[in-house]
């Protein structure tokens, strides 16, 4: 590879790698994702610097031309990628279907009517009483930020 | 809200994912040798009889729907406490590791208010306890990072025997990581002025389940903490800050 085709590599994942951690520092990534891509970010700077290695790896794969070699890496990369988002999207189905039933389930219980005022299997709940005599139905639990 | 001369109200949470074997025990233990404490047991979507087992042991039971993490688990616990206005809530987990005779050690300091985080060591004095190598080394690497970016000793960075107040509470419930928590929010505590110390306690061997930690992960484990850590000590990820009054939400 030219000196100026090393640059422009090495400018993309700098910029992409800026990018993930922009996006971890306004909260809309999750570390285990940005790890991912921080690591795509590393193996693709030194793929593109150390060109002996991309060499030995493309006559190891019987490949002629070294930089297929890297294209067949990155195509191998990312649908190695589609195939872990799937899987995640198959569990958040999941979760989301489980979920789902669960709602059905406490609205069946009475949850909606007010007859029933904590989320608890206790038959003495902690909950203070003033909570209950409220209009609120039960008391709820933020798991996320209300105001993201 | 407590006020005054009122009795302080301790709140002990206890994360539970498939611990049906230990999680009733545990709860009764609990409630025999420290009876002044409210318990409640967060379900993180077990897909065993892990809520049943803490209902008939006497335990209000938060059960979380899908399996969120151990991160998740403890914030909805820590938004409880905040919500029901506890004054402090212990951390325990549900495994059986956890000594309840221990649990005064990591009250005392709280209630002399030296710190707002207390969190059980069994490295620190008399314990026993004798981890495998790998375990031994990745313990000593986390240690290291902790010290590097927080300048306090720790010696169990992933011990999840630990006190809160509420002020701590408050910056928990919100800024607990989600995945693997404890070494991490070592580092978060620190940068956000929750002053924290390590207090010796001794530790049994686990009755039942395994641990969150297993070894085929451990490795991604190490990463992701370290990872964190950096982004933590170097501003990338910042805390939110406690409003005050932030809480009634």
């Amino acid at each position: 590879m030219s000196i100026r085709s090393h640059i422009v590599t090495v400018g993309i994942c700098l910029i992409m790698g800026a990018t993930v951690l922009y996006l971890i520092h306004r909260k809309k990534l999750r570390e285990q994702y940005a790890l991912v891509w921080i690591g795509v970010c590393v193996l693709m700077i030194v793929l593109a610097s150390w060109r002996s290695l991309l060499e030995w790896i493309s006559e190891a794969l019987g490949i002629y031309y070294a930089p297929s070699a890297l294209f067949l890496l990155g195509m191998a990369l990312s649908f190695a990628l589609l195939l872990h988002f799937s899987v995640t999207m198959t569990r958040l189905y999941r979760d989301n279907a489980r979920m789902a039933v669960r709602l059905a389930e406490l609205e069946l219980s009475g949850v909606g009517d007010g007859s029933v005022t904590a989320l608890s299997t206790n038959e003495v709940p902690l909950f203070d009483q003033e909570a209950g005599q409220e209009d609120r139905e039960f008391p709820v639990i933020y798991l996320t930020d209300p105001r993201d | 809200m407590t006020t005054g001369n009122a009795p302080e109200r301790i709140l002990a949470i206890i994360p539970a994912y498939n611990e049906e074997a230990s999680v009733g025990a545990v709860v009764r233990e609990l409630t025999n040798q420290a009876p002044f404490l409210d318990i409640l047991v967060v379900d993180d979507g077990s897909l065993d009889n892990t809520v049943k087992e803490a209902g008939a042991a006497g335990a209000t039971v938060l059960s979380i729907p899908t399996n969120l993490g151990i991160g998740c688990a403890m914030k909805a616990g820590m938004s409880f406490a905040l919500e029901r206005g506890y004054d402090m809530a212990l951390q325990v987990d549900g495994d059986g590791q956890h000594d309840p005779s221990q649990v005064h050690r990591l009250l005392e300091p709280l209630r002399s208010s030296e710190v707002d985080v207390a969190i059980g060591s069994r490295f620190l004095g008399t314990g026993g306890y004798k981890p495998p190598w790998h375990r031994r080394l990745g313990t000593l690497l986390l240690s290291a990072m902790v010290r590097a970016a927080t300048g306090s000793k720790a010696t169990d960075t992933t011990s999840g025997f630990r006190a809160m107040n509420r002020r701590a509470l408050q910056f928990l419930a919100e800024n607990y990581p989600e995945d693997y928590p404890e070494s991490e929010s070592l580092v978060l505590m620190h940068m956000a002025g929750i002053r924290w110390k390590e207090v010796p306690v001794m530790m049994r061997s686990r009755s039942g389940g395994t641990s969150s930690i297993r070894s085929l992960s451990s490795v991604y484990y190490m990463i992701k903490v370290m990872f964190c850590i950096l982004l933590d000590a170097s501003h990338v990820k910042s805390p939110r800050p406690v409003v005050q009054g932030g809480e009634q939400r």
